[in-house]
């Protein structure tokens, strides 16, 4: 929710003026992470007027404490600026989208509701495998895109360079602009060439209402403020509206626009974005691609490319204390009406006792919920390896989708897995080529294509497992190229694999939350590293623990973690014994953080371990 | 009378070891005679207060109980240790000073234990007979080991034949109880080192003995060149340990320590048993049965506070019934002979400790549990359960 607002009077009267469609833009900005959006985006609100300097902090769009710190945007935003060029006032409506491939139907959606973008490169980094991911979903939805190249100030800016990948990659002519969105340069020049050379939209408001949704969000008090960007007809307050994808009808509340708060206005029209709302209390009614229309006159033409909103990476989230139950129930509650993305159904494991089975959009969705659940809600929580949805063919043909291999059938039963596919696009200098293949190749990865983006700069496709990539692929394959190299996926279907259920047991016991998918061909090799690690991370305890990998009935390895023998302080006077309580309580609580099971103590960094790999040295804590 | 055990802090070291990370200010022995001032205006202090409180506010003029000042019960020392740094440091002349001190404060009793830690180097007979004649009976030599390349690791400054000579001297002089601290677990010692090492020191028949493992505190010199404790290694030697001197006619009365019947450091049984106790100077710290006050360990502190205000900075931890009761059971839980379980303690900790009993790390007969020797070498394990709300 965007909390300030410090727009003078001046800005909000302009802002009621009703403009036709002449008069308005509606854009996104693309860049690949750090190449500088949200700081241009703070530069044009300041040029605008729309947020005074005085009132101005670093990246203003990303309200979240966690986008800041992660230097990424999470939720799509909108704000509405107004600039006078030559006279006359323009309405630009400024659509961020999300900085991470995790959303990248979000960043569709966006950009589907503009006519135009800023393609933003980094003047030294280059063209960046984001970059082209977006810039060709910009293209698909046929936007016109302004080249922009950003940092020009740094001593390794290679604008010319830029340019020309830029031209060779997206076949992108025209003018280029030159800017520092740090030091504000350039910036009055972007605002003109958006005036300029981004169509005003197209659009009838005497149509019937075809409004996109391009974002949601939840509040408290109003319920789910849906954004939208209406293409044909006029949305108003009083109307009856239905979701065309959802099928919900709703009758709007207040339409309005957003400029960093809500200014309610008496309608959106065609051409226009802004938010509405209709008093739906549950944001999953509400889904990003949806088209809205009016209930009794709806429109023609639908928007194209509506997707239900599905999960592809699950998690088991369980309490590490069972009596924190009801808290993480109130949490995920909350969590989920916040977040449409956000799937969450009540699990029990016969390891854990009772949790929720959670789903998301990509590793980093699921961060981002795990450590939201830690900090607003004070919650210690067991995440266990996260995995994706299996297809599983049982002998009698059926088959049926699993989003945890703990709920596969048995063994004998299974005729065939088969596991979700991505195309990834990875961008790295020529010097990491045969590193970065191997790493591919390693993670079960199909060679498609490799393209010069310039003599020293390469781009690999690849179809690889999904399975393979939500497991730290991006942290080994930043590692590998000592972070050069960038990568983006989008998802490509089934395919059949040499799949196998591996159990692990610990202390002779099943533990269902270590159950993992392994490809046959390195089955006994990871069994092996698995114990290794887990013996590792298990500390030793008051007798000797074994731990052994199952590969269909039968075990295929063995490690133990050998009984503790000395846990004791040796020394305990007068003075002592106050520090030695302070270092009793530590040790207790790092007792909290781990789950019993039977009489074995298991941290619950194991659990995140188990599908971890050693390959590029990812980071093994 | 009210029977009492009083500590004495002496912060200053010649060299500081490097497992070491007590309060101890090798480069600050100049200020010794103003430390020893403000040690007996600290003491004074203390002698005046009920229980082992050191506030102002607690000085007794509660006049509804007592008739004011001269109506607290004057405080008997039944056990007095002086412990550091290293207190064998003071000059005679300090020492009778300090001693003077504490006579004036309280009264003695006939049988008073009175112990001084002393390193093995730098100890005159002058010094031995000015600690005998103030009434000092018991002595603790800091030996650590006799292997000489240890000695060095340790940082050291003195050999084994150092010791030797001084633990003779003092038997000379009549000091009739004396205790050897030892290490083990050491870097570069081994377990057969070790063996040599405690037959050499069991020859020479000390009453009692200490044997620690070496625990890298944070804030030493092993911590921060990153020596690391082999566990395996420790657990063996400790229980080498335990049937080597049970074997020579030790008691194995508490987790590190040792003694010849009888001969048990009735001091540290105080804290063990958790009655009350005084302590003075830096780092020392005090229990009156509901509170542990710490005195501060910075000497620039302690010595401005006292002298400001006639009682040092501390910090005060209160502790709840729950905290008291486990407290009883954790150092009751480190002595051969065990802590009893009270009713309250039996509703808040019985459960556990019997879980314990199962483990074979607790025996327990009636109401009283004793640890087992694996007990003791893992009792962290238990009295991580005794911590209370």
């Amino acid at each position: 929710m965007c909390k300030v607002f410090f727009a003078g009077s001046v800005t909000a009267d302009r802002a009621r003026l009703s403009m036709d469609t002449a008069h308005i833009r509606n854009f996104s900005i693309i860049a690949h992470i750090d190449h500088g959006k949200s700081t241009l985006a703070d530069r044009l609100l300041e040029a605008t007027g729309t947020v005074q300097r005085r009132d101005m902090r670093a990246q203003i769009l990303d309200g979240m404490e966690l986008e800041r710190e992660r230097g990424i945007t999470i939720k799509a935003k909108a704000v509405r600026m107004t600039w006078n060029l030559g006279g006359e006032f323009f309405l630009l409506n400024l659509i961020d989208t999300p900085g991470h491939v995790d959303f990248t139907y979000e960043v569709s959606r966006a950009l589907a509701a503009c006519e135009g973008a800023l393609l933003l490169v980094d003047a030294s980094q280059g063209v960046e495998a984001q970059t082209l991911a977006n810039a060709q979903l910009a293209l698909d939805a046929g936007l016109t895109l302004i080249p922009i190249i950003n940092k020009i100030d740094l001593p390794s800016a290679d604008p010319e360079g830029v340019k020309k990948q830029i031209h060779e990659f997206l076949g992108l002519e025209g003018p280029f602009l030159s800017v520092s969105a740090k030091e504000g340069k350039g910036v009055p020049e972007v605002l003109q060439a958006i005036v300029e050379r981004i169509p005003p939209p197209t659009g009838d408001p005497q149509k019937p209402l075809a409004a996109l949704v391009f974002d949601s969000v939840y509040d408290s008090y109003r319920g789910v403020i849906v954004y939208v960007r209406v293409f044909d007809g006029v949305l108003k307050a009083g109307q009856k509206v239905r979701f065309m994808g959802g099928g919900n009808v709703d009758e709007v509340e207040e339409v309005g626009h957003l400029q960093l708060k809500y200014i309610k206005a008496d309608s959106l029209s065609a051409g226009e974005a802004g938010y509405v709302v209709c008093n739906i209390k549950d944001i999953h009614q509400v889904q990003v691609g949806d088209t809205i229309t009016e209930h009794l006159r709806p429109t023609l033409t639908p928007h194209a490319g509506y997707k239900e909103m599905k999960p592809f990476v699950f998690a088991g989230f369980y309490p590490i204390a069972q009596t924190d139950y009801e808290n993480l129930k109130k949490a995920i509650d909350k969590l989920h009406l916040e977040d449409a993305a956000f799937f969450h159904q009540p699990e029990t494991s016969v390891a854990l006792g009772f949790g929720f089975r959670c789903g998301f959009l990509g590793l980093l969705h699921m961060d981002i919920i795990n450590e939201r659940i830690r900090r607003e809600f004070d919650v210690d929580i067991l995440v266990t390896s996260p995995t994706v949805i299996y297809r599983v063919t049982t002998q009698n043909g059926r088959t049926g989708e699993f989003d945890s291999p703990a709920k596969f059938p048995p063994y004998g039963d299974i005729k065939e897995i088969e596991e979700p596919y991505v195309l990834a696009t990875v961008v790295v200098p020529s010097d990491f080529v045969g590193p970065v293949m191997q790493l591919c190749q390693d993670r079960r990865g199909q060679f498609l294509d490799m393209k010069y983006l310039t003599p020293t700069r390469v781009v690999l496709k690849y179809e690889m497992p999904l399975a393979e990539v939500v497991v730290d692929f991006y942290d080994a394959l930043k590692s590998i190229s000592k972070g050069y190299a960038s990568f983006d996926y989008e998802h490509a279907g089934y395919r059949p694999g040499d799949l196998l259920r591996m159990d692990i047991l610990i202390n002779e016991e099943e533990i269902d939350a270590f159950s993992f998918v392994v490809p046959a061909a390195t089955a006994p090799y990871r069994g092996r590293e698995i114990c290794e690690r887990l013996r590792e991370l298990i500390p030793r305890q008051m007798f000797e623990i074994p731990i052994q990998a199952k590969l269909g009935g039968r075990i295929i390895a063995r490690e133990s973690v050998r009984a503790m023998r000395k846990d004791v302080l040796a020394k305990c006077y007068g003075g002592d014994i106050s520090r030695k309580r302070k270092l009793l309580e530590k040790q207790k609580e790092g007792k909290k953080r781990m789950r019993q099971f039977g009489s074995v103590e298991i941290p619950q960094e194991a659990f995140l371990a188990v599908l971890r790999r050693d390959d590029g040295n990812a980071k093994k804590d | 009378m009210v029977p009492t055990g009083l500590y004495l802090h002496i912060p200053f070291c010649a060299v500081k070891c490097r497992f070491c990370d007590f309060a101890a200010y090798p480069g600050r022995r100049e200020d010794t005679a103003r430390y020893l001032n403000a040690l007996r205006r600290e003491l004074a202090g203390i002698s005046r207060l009920k229980g082992g409180e050191q506030n102002d506010s607690d000085l007794v003029d509660d006049s509804s109980r007592s008739t004011g000042f001269f109506g607290v019960p004057r405080r008997v020392l039944e056990t007095f240790y002086v412990g550091g740094g290293t207190p064998s440091l003071l000059e005679p002349a300090q020492w009778q000073g300090l001693l003077g001190g504490v006579r004036e404060c309280f009264d003695i009793s006939a049988d008073w234990e009175a112990t001084l830690e002393c390193n093995p180097d730098g100890v005159s007979l002058d010094k031995l007979k000015a600690w005998r004649e103030s009434g000092m009976n018991r002595l603790s030599f800091g030996l650590q080991t006799d292997e000489g390349p240890l000695l060095s690791v340790l940082g050291r400054t003195h050999t084994f034949e150092d010791f030797k000579d001084v633990f003779h001297a003092a038997r000379t002089q009549g000091f009739d109880n004396l205790n050897v601290d030892l290490m083990f677990g050491l870097p570069g010692q081994t377990f057969d080192g070790w063996v040599k090492t405690l037959e050499r020191v069991i020859e020479l028949s000390p009453e009692h003995l200490s044997a620690y493992a070496l625990h890298v505190e944070e804030s030493t010199y092993f911590h921060r060149s990153g020596v690391q404790s082999d566990d395996d290694l420790q657990a063996d030697m400790y229980e080498l340990t335990a049937d080597l001197l049970e074997s020579a006619g030790y008691v194995h009365y508490e987790i590190s320590n040792f003694a010849h019947p009888g001969f048990e450091c009735r001091h540290n049984l105080r804290y063990w048993r958790n009655q009350e106790c005084l302590g003075a100077g830096t780092s020392s710290a005090g229990y009156d049965g509901i509170r542990r006050r710490t005195n501060t360990d910075d000497l620039s502190i302690y010595l401005s506070s006292v002298e400001k205000n006639g009682v040092p900075d501390s910090e005060s931890l209160e502790l709840s019934p729950a905290q008291r009761e486990g407290e009883n059971l954790m150092l009751g839980l480190r002595l051969k002979e065990g802590a009893l379980l009270t009713p309250a303690g039996q509703a808040l900790y019985g459960k556990s400790l019997d879980r314990h009993v199962r483990d074979g790390l607790l025996n327990r007969k009636g109401d009283r549990y004793y640890p087992t020797r694996k007990g003791w070498r893992l009792s962290n394990r238990i009295f991580v359960d005794l911590l209370g709300g």
